[in-house]
């Protein structure tokens, strides 16, 4: 019983702070987001690099109807206009329906080129939502917000400034 | 200098003040060609199509968007292949309303914007998949050039250029071509919404979706004239007149206005003359330079149960004028255009 109660300790201590209004982060996607792997031009693969505060990660698997892909880019070209220091930003794109040139091709026509990449994104396939998943993590790469089903753009763009801005506190 | 800014200054007092008149209507004869009596087997059948375009062969192709699929006519109206199919995989297309999605070159290749996921997909004209690749926005026109350059209308409220061009492969090249507003926004983005067509000279005609105006690029993108037509009376009633300008939108780029006009498609047949399809019964014709020539309601043979949102004609002298109704999916020749 005791053990029983200093896990549940430990698992609210984890999370104490997180901003949970867009679903609760969980245990198996923290753990699935540090398998993603980005592909580098030399051919290397490599872990998401995290920012010294806060990673903004949206992975894009396919895009929908029902979710237009040019708003959730807008959403981010938001964001990251009220980035501060040590906040990253990545948008990447599965590598099993984008190829090398669509990413070129998004680095030419979209602002952000730098924050754009591509990689194996399959380790989080099963917390994609509409083909797309948007989290935040911390410095140490741990979840502490995810995106839910059906949430509005102006929704996540809201939840998620606040938590840029508390950052920066 | 002041001769330019004199002539900015007119240029741009004519596109404030538009043109509201009435127009006439014209009977101009239509010939079925692909019925809905023809459509009685499943197979036959078209849902919902979205698009149309005429390859050098006089063959008709159709992006049957209910169906996730490209029917091929003859002139005839004899279906002769069918192509692509719904779900993913390579060759999949995904319904996704009414784009004007659909593109055919020269040598009779055949491209689909598939605006759901959104990509471009390649086929050949017997339908073999060839390649796609992926766009960061939907679009709302697709148009190829002789070189087999992809001309693309984005639809995205974000300013950015007016076209985008991309090689056969699909490696992104170039874009070019001023929006009317560019401020961001939900209404700025449905007025910037365009489609565009090539005469055989390689020039681009590009008409708006809601303003009256035809824009002439010349194969080196570089914008040649503007024109404008006029507004037929009976769409636009006093209050959207009163608010029915580049100011306003520019000023209000959020707002909630239903504009008068909806231009559904532009096409140029092998002569150089223009056609835009507007609000399902309406056409305008324009000459090689973009003026308007001609501007008139027709006469459907159902009247307005007819809801023809295409008008395609090709660029080889064999190639006729069509129109596409999307309600019936029924298709008939404008003999007369």
């Amino acid at each position: 019983m005791f053990a029983k109660l200093i896990s549940l300790l430990a698992v609210t201590a984890l999370f104490a702070g997180c901003h949970v209004s867009g679903g609760s982060p969980s245990r198996e996607l923290a753990s699935d987001i540090t398998r993603v792997k980005l592909n580098h031009p030399s051919g290397d693969k490599a872990p998401i690099p995290l920012g010294d505060r806060m990673t903004i990660v949206n992975l894009f698997d396919e895009f929908s109807t029902g979710c237009p892909t040019g708003n959730r880019f807008e959403t981010m070209e938001r964001l990251n206009s009220l980035r501060q220091a040590g906040t990253a930003i990545m948008l990447i794109f599965s590598d099993k329906h984008f190829s090398a040139q669509d990413l070129e091709n998004f680095k030419a026509i979209l602002p952000m080129a730098d924050s754009l990449g591509r990689g194996d994104i399959e380790p989080v396939r099963p917390h994609l939502t509409d083909g797309k998943l948007l989290v935040v993590l911390d410095s140490k790469g741990r979840v502490i917000w995810q995106e839910k089903a059906h949430t509005s753009e102006q929704q996540v763009f809201s939840e998620i400034s606040s938590l840029i801005y508390s950052a920066s506190k | 200098m002041n001769t330019i800014l004199g002539l900015t200054l007119i240029c741009r007092l004519a596109l404030g003040a538009q043109t509201i008149s009435t127009i006439p209507e014209t009977q101009i004869r239509l010939r079925p060609v692909y019925l809905s009596s023809q459509q009685q087997e499943a197979r036959f059948k078209l849902v919902a199509p979205a698009a149309i375009a005429v390859g050098r062969s006089g063959n008709i192709y159709l992006f049957d968007d209910g169906n996730s699929r490209i029917v091929k006519l003859d002139a005839r109206g004899r279906v002769i292949g069918e192509f692509g199919q719904p779900g993913s995989g390579p060759g999949a297309v995904r319904s996704g309303g009414l784009n004007d999605s659909i593109a055919v070159d020269d040598d009779e290749n055949v491209y689909v914007s598939d605006p759901a996921t959104p990509k471009i997909l390649i086929f050949n004209s017997d339908g073999t998949f060839q390649r796609s690749f992926r766009l960061p926005f939907p679009v709302t026109s697709i148009a190829v050039n002789r070189k087999h350059e992809i001309f693309v209308t984005p639809n995205v409220s974000r300013p950015t250029e007016l076209i985008f061009v991309f090689s056969e492969t699909g490696r992104f090249l170039r874009r070019f071509g001023e929006r009317l507003i560019k401020s961001p926004g939900s209404l700025a983005r449905n007025m910037n919404l365009a489609v565009a067509a090539f005469d055989a000279n390689n020039n681009l005609f590009v008409a708006f979706r809601s303003w009256p105006v035809i824009r002439k690029y010349s194969p080196d993108d570089k914008l040649v004239t503007e024109n404008q037509f006029t507004i037929p009376a009976e769409l636009i009633d006093e209050s959207q007149r009163k608010n029915y300008s580049l100011e306003f939108f520019a000023k209000y780029p959020d707002s909630a206005f239903t504009p008068p006009i909806i231009t559904h498609s532009i096409s140029i047949n092998p002569r150089g003359a223009g056609y835009l399809l507007l609000n399902a019964h309406s056409i305008v014709v324009f000459g090689p330079s973009g003026k308007v020539t001609r501007q008139f309601h027709f006469l459907a043979p159902r009247g307005r149960e007819n809801v023809f949102i295409r008008l395609a004609t090709g660029l080889s002298a064999r190639a006729r004028a069509y129109v596409l109704d999307t309600r019936s999916g029924e298709i008939y020749e404008a003999s007369e255009l």
